[in-house]
């Protein structure tokens, strides 16, 4: 039964999955002409260097890393185009799989078959998986394609796996939290409100720690705060951040498993 | 449920089929794929959808189209092909024939009997009841939520007051015959009564003293059983 929802959810979705993964990857391939023009670097060297040290967090890049052609190309993955376009994804499926079916009406078809609950939770899991997947390989792929045609010297597209993979982590864990508000939710309006509203406030939440020290202390509580592309590029995925994703979307799949097998729906 | 325990196992779901009151879809889907995705879930072989299809008149034309295209007579429709294309054993079907015109609802009520003649149970759960007079076996009445009565058609007609018309050729006093039952219409040479099943007899010879042109004795519609009740 988990396949044949996840197939559902695939059928669903795999319309703006399409148009999601072809402008991830357009983006890290013009990244990558970006980073090769000496006249772009020299004058977003010249900018990152004047600009305050708040626009820096913003781009959560630190300016030496930033203004060498490795780091431009990582900022393809930082760029809040990119982000976007990875919480489309990790917002609508959720949202769309418990509560939307609940709030369409078309749960009562699902919940009168011989399905378990928890079958539909881990489909919209798997559905949410598959679709960041595409677009984190499209993404590096686009980074792929624009080093292998006209290579930079010094950087391998190989370095920019892993933080495609950061990215991936760092939304499957988002869009699990997303997984556990549409179990909570009856509407689909609503736990998309509120997945996003999570998702920006911890987006939020990290540049401010960043840039205003009196709660710097809070930055562990956002999830952004795990996802630096620019270390990752020089010393690879991180365990520990690594570990935090996979906690954060353990726990949230379990007690969405634990909400909606007990939920009036 | 069917033999089968329900409060862990859901296996004893794929046995049965149901109708929702408000019709709802995934409306960029075909029809045919919200069938093929529903039987997949039911978890049985789609044996009936064929002829289902056929006789509700739903054509590979209208299937292939997104049922966000569809009337409402359309979707209610697919919701009926989708509640029995595996032939379920027992049936939930809540106001099925909600948008159908008549052709269709008398198809429908094929269907239900051929469904009983192949030893399907059908709860079914309408506001029509001239419908459930004519496919329903037994009839359970709900008031406020709460089990009124429940028996068979004939049982429930017949635990109703008899109505009785009684013609005279010459003018009578109806207010003489009003303790056999309620006269619901009386003129001097015309009384209708409700009359329980015990007082028809002592009635039937009250009137024979009487210059009695015509006598009409007959069991109250179910109707008129249902309304008995809820008032």
């Amino acid at each position: 039964m988990i396949g044949v929802l996840f197939r559902h959810h695939v059928r669903l979705h795999r319309m703006p999955l399409i148009p999601l993964a072809l402008g991830l990857a357009l983006f890290e391939w013009m990244m990558t002409f970006v980073a090769r023009e000496p006249s772009v670097s020299s004058f977003l060297s010249s900018a990152l260097r004047a600009a305050p040290p708040q626009f820096l967090a913003l781009l959560n890049q630190d300016l030496v890393a930033t203004v060498s052609a490795q780091g431009i190309i990582g900022v393809g993955y930082t760029h809040p185009f990119a982000l976007i376009l990875m919480a489309v994804w990790a917002v609508r499926v959720p949202s769309a799989a418990l509560a939307g079916e609940i709030g369409r009406g078309t749960m009562d078809l699902v919940a009168t078959r011989p399905v378990v609950r928890g079958a539909q939770v881990v489909a919209a899991f798997l559905a949410l998986l598959a679709g960041l997947t595409v677009l984190a390989l499209a993404a590096w792929l686009g980074t792929f394609v624009g080093l292998v045609g006209r290579p930079l010297e010094g950087v391998t597209p190989w370095r920019y796996f892993p933080v495609a993979t950061a990215m991936w982590l760092c939304f499957v864990a988002a869009g699990t939290v997303g997984i556990l508000v549409s179990a909570l939710a009856r509407e689909a309006g609503a736990a998309i409100a509120w997945t996003s509203g999570l998702m920006a406030g911890s987006y939020v939440l990290d540049y401010a720690a960043r840039v205003w020290p009196k709660i710097a202390s809070l930055r562990p509580a956002s999830l952004f705060r795990y996802y630096e592309p620019q270390q990752v590029v020089t010393a690879g995925l991180g365990a520990s951040d690594v570990e935090v994703f996979g906690l954060v979307a353990a726990v949230a799949l379990l007690a969405a498993f634990a909400v909606f097998s007990s939920r009036d729906l | 449920m069917l033999g089968k325990k329900v409060s862990r196992s859901v296996a004893w779901r794929g046995d049965v089929g149901y109708l929702p009151g408000d019709m709802a879809f995934w409306p960029r889907l075909s029809g045919q794929e919200t069938l093929d995705f529903l039987a997949e879930l039911t978890g049985r072989p789609a044996t009936a959808r064929v002829g289902l299809l056929k006789r509700l008149a739903l054509g590979a034309a209208e299937l292939s189209r997104p049922v966000r295209t569809y009337s409402d007579g359309m979707k209610q429709k697919l919701g009926i092909v989708q509640a029995l294309q595996c032939a379920p054993r027992l049936a939930l079907l809540d106001e099925p024939t909600k948008g159908l015109d008549p052709l269709m609802q008398q198809a429908f009520y094929e269907i239900v009997i051929d469904m009983r003649r192949h030893g399907a149970t059908v709860f079914l759960s309408s506001h029509v009841i001239s419908e459930v007079e004519r496919v329903c076996d037994r009839v359970a009445m709900l008031r406020a939520g709460r089990l009124v009565t429940v028996g068979s058609v004939v049982q429930l007609r017949e635990a109703e007051r008899r109505r009785v018309v009684a013609s005279f050729s010459a003018d009578v006093d109806a207010a003489a015959l009003a303790h056999f039952g309620e006269v619901k219409a009386a003129a001097p040479r015309h009384v209708e009564l409700l009359v329980a099943q015990s007082q028809v007899a002592a009635l039937v010879a009250r009137l024979g003293m009487l210059p009695l042109a015509d006598l009409l004795v007959e069991h109250p519609t179910l109707e008129e059983a249902f309304l008995e009740h809820y008032r």
